[in-house]
């Protein structure tokens, strides 16, 4: 029997949310696991980086004290180190969420790849070169990993979706609905654009089976606004009932970001 | 020496991780008063006393100078008993008293080393130290590795039962820099390098147990110097021979 569903018979309380998180090795995915851990199940999907945080892998210590048992390390998080560019990774990730947890409840799409062209698009064949990665990581994966939950556990089950407020939040960046110019982002701007037009789509369709789908797309973090801010986006985003959306996070560092008309 | 280590510890969450191999790590291990003692004690040893410093490693591309040298100064936490009882603590070993312990320094450009376990023996003076007590190597002619000693010294073999490295007088520290500690699953997979790697940043720390299979090997400073403190606890060597076999001692 899976955690999630063992520990709710059990205790009799309603059992917490599972968060299926994509590059959770980076800024944002150890913010996000730090902060939001003793909230969520959290699945933190790595390439090669993994949160700092208590996981399966990993606990605290008190050197003190090395027998103590911490409060933190209640809350640990299931980290599956996967290369979701290789084929059968997203399917299989999906499938140790499931096994885990038995549920998906918010599905986070933060894996990213950005590569910047300070030259420009026409200097030489970088922007070219590197233009099937973007799509491929920052578009084709979160489609894949969208689709692959929602054929494997979600289409059938509207009424618990509903119940439950399943969802998507697509990481997306500022820079996929402005140019921000000299700074050689236009292949990676182009990917976000798709994102976003991607999310808007899904929303469209998963609503038939009462999923959510939403994209927060934040300035640079931390230098512009903070990485808790746009981690606070994404839980902000799970908790409303809002759907077909792009988030800005354009604040001030530590200010809660607000919604963007589209 | 005694030392409250309540005092100076300003981290008291360190992480246990499993892999390639259980190892515990920290950062910002002292507080930032103690930490400058400890950098500044450095820094003035590489300064005023360099001759301390020996190349005495085969096959280890860096300098030593042995803890017993600094017992007095703010390095003497490496060599007091409750030091050595955290640590066996949080390792969760049985440990004798016993204390190899050096400053290294590793010029830039300094080689990888090889992957090794460290559960080799360590020889030291005089009867088993009493519960409040802490016995260094190199004491009264006898050598760690066990090949010379005076007529009529007594001396015990040990075990290396913990291997720590605190990281201390160094530059800021960036991917790319090289000098971490890089960790192991096998040495079949060596070759193609770390499977976890601890970067030299001040003030952090790295342990394990010695067993078997806790490789492990110095990742080449490609354009800094590397400063760490380099400490063993030992265990019994019945111990260690009954849970491993003799045939798992690396002797030297």
């Amino acid at each position: 029997m899976p955690d999630g569903v063992s520990r709710a018979l059990s205790t009799g309380e309603l059992p917490r949310r599972v968060c299926l998180f994509t590059g959770a090795g980076g800024t944002l995915g150890a913010a996000f696991c730090r902060r939001y851990a003793a909230e969520y199940d959290i699945v933190a999907v790595c390439r090669t980086r993994a949160p700092d945080v208590p996981s399966q892998h990993e606990s605290y210590v008190d050197p003190l004290q090395p027998l103590a048992d911490l409060l933190e390390n209640q809350a640990r998080v299931f980290t599956v180190q996967a290369d979701l560019e290789q084929p059968g990774q997203v399917e299989q990730v999906i499938d140790l969420a499931l096994a885990k947890f038995g549920r998906v409840d918010l599905l986070v799409n933060n894996a990213g790849y950005s590569r910047w062209h300070q030259n420009g698009l026409i200097d030489g064949d970088g922007a070219l070169r590197d233009f099937d990665r973007h799509f491929a990581v920052n578009v084709a994966i979160p489609l894949r990993l969208a689709v692959r939950l929602g054929q494997q556990y979600w289409m059938h089950r509207d009424q618990d979706n509903r119940a439950h407020n399943r969802n998507i939040v697509n990481v997306s960046s500022l820079a996929g609905a402005r140019v921000f110019p000299g700074q050689g982002q236009g292949v990676y701007a182009a990917s976000k654009a798709a994102l976003n037009q991607l999310t808007r789509h899904l929303a469209a369709e998963f609503a038939v089976f009462g999923v959510r789908v939403n994209a927060l797309a934040p300035n640079s973090f931390p230098s512009v606004v903070s990485t808790e801010s746009v981690a606070r986006g994404i839980a902000r985003l799970d908790h409303e009932s809002v759907t077909g959306r792009v988030l800005a996070v354009d604040a001030p560092p530590d200010q809660d970001p607000d919604l963007d008309p589209n | 020496m005694h030392v409250s280590l309540e005092s100076i510890l300003a981290n008291r969450r360190w992480v246990r991780r499993d892999t390639p191999f259980p190892h515990v790590v920290a950062g910002d291990v002292f507080t930032p008063d103690f930490y400058t003692q400890l950098h500044t004690e450095f820094a003035r040893v590489e300064r005023d006393n360099p001759q301390v410093f020996r190349r005495n490693m085969a096959g280890y591309d860096a300098s030593a100078a042995d803890l017993g040298n600094f017992r007095d100064g703010p390095f003497g936490v490496f060599a007091s008993r409750q030091w050595h009882d955290m640590i066996a603590g949080v390792a969760g070993v049985s440990a004798t008293g016993d204390v190899s312990g050096s400053l290294h320094h590793h010029e830039p450009g300094g080689k990888s080393g090889w992957p090794h376990n460290d559960l080799n023996p360590g020889w030291f003076a005089g009867p088993p130290a009493q519960p409040d007590e802490v016995r260094l190597s190199f004491v009264d002619g006898v050598s760690y590795h066990g090949d010379t000693r005076p007529p009529g010294v007594a001396a015990r073999e040990t075990i290396r039962a913990v291997s720590l490295l605190f990281y201390v007088g160094n530059p800021d520290w960036v991917p790319g820099d090289g000098g971490e500690t890089g960790l192991f699953a096998n040495l079949d997979t060596a070759a193609r390098g770390p499977r976890a790697a601890v970067p030299p940043v001040n003030n952090s720390l790295v342990m394990f147990e010695c067993t078997p299979f806790s490789w492990h090997a110095f990742v080449s400073n490609v354009s800094n110097p590397r400063n760490s403190v380099v400490m063993w606890l030992h265990r019994r060597k019945d111990e260690a021979v009954a849970r491993w076999g003799e045939q798992s001692i690396v002797y030297w």
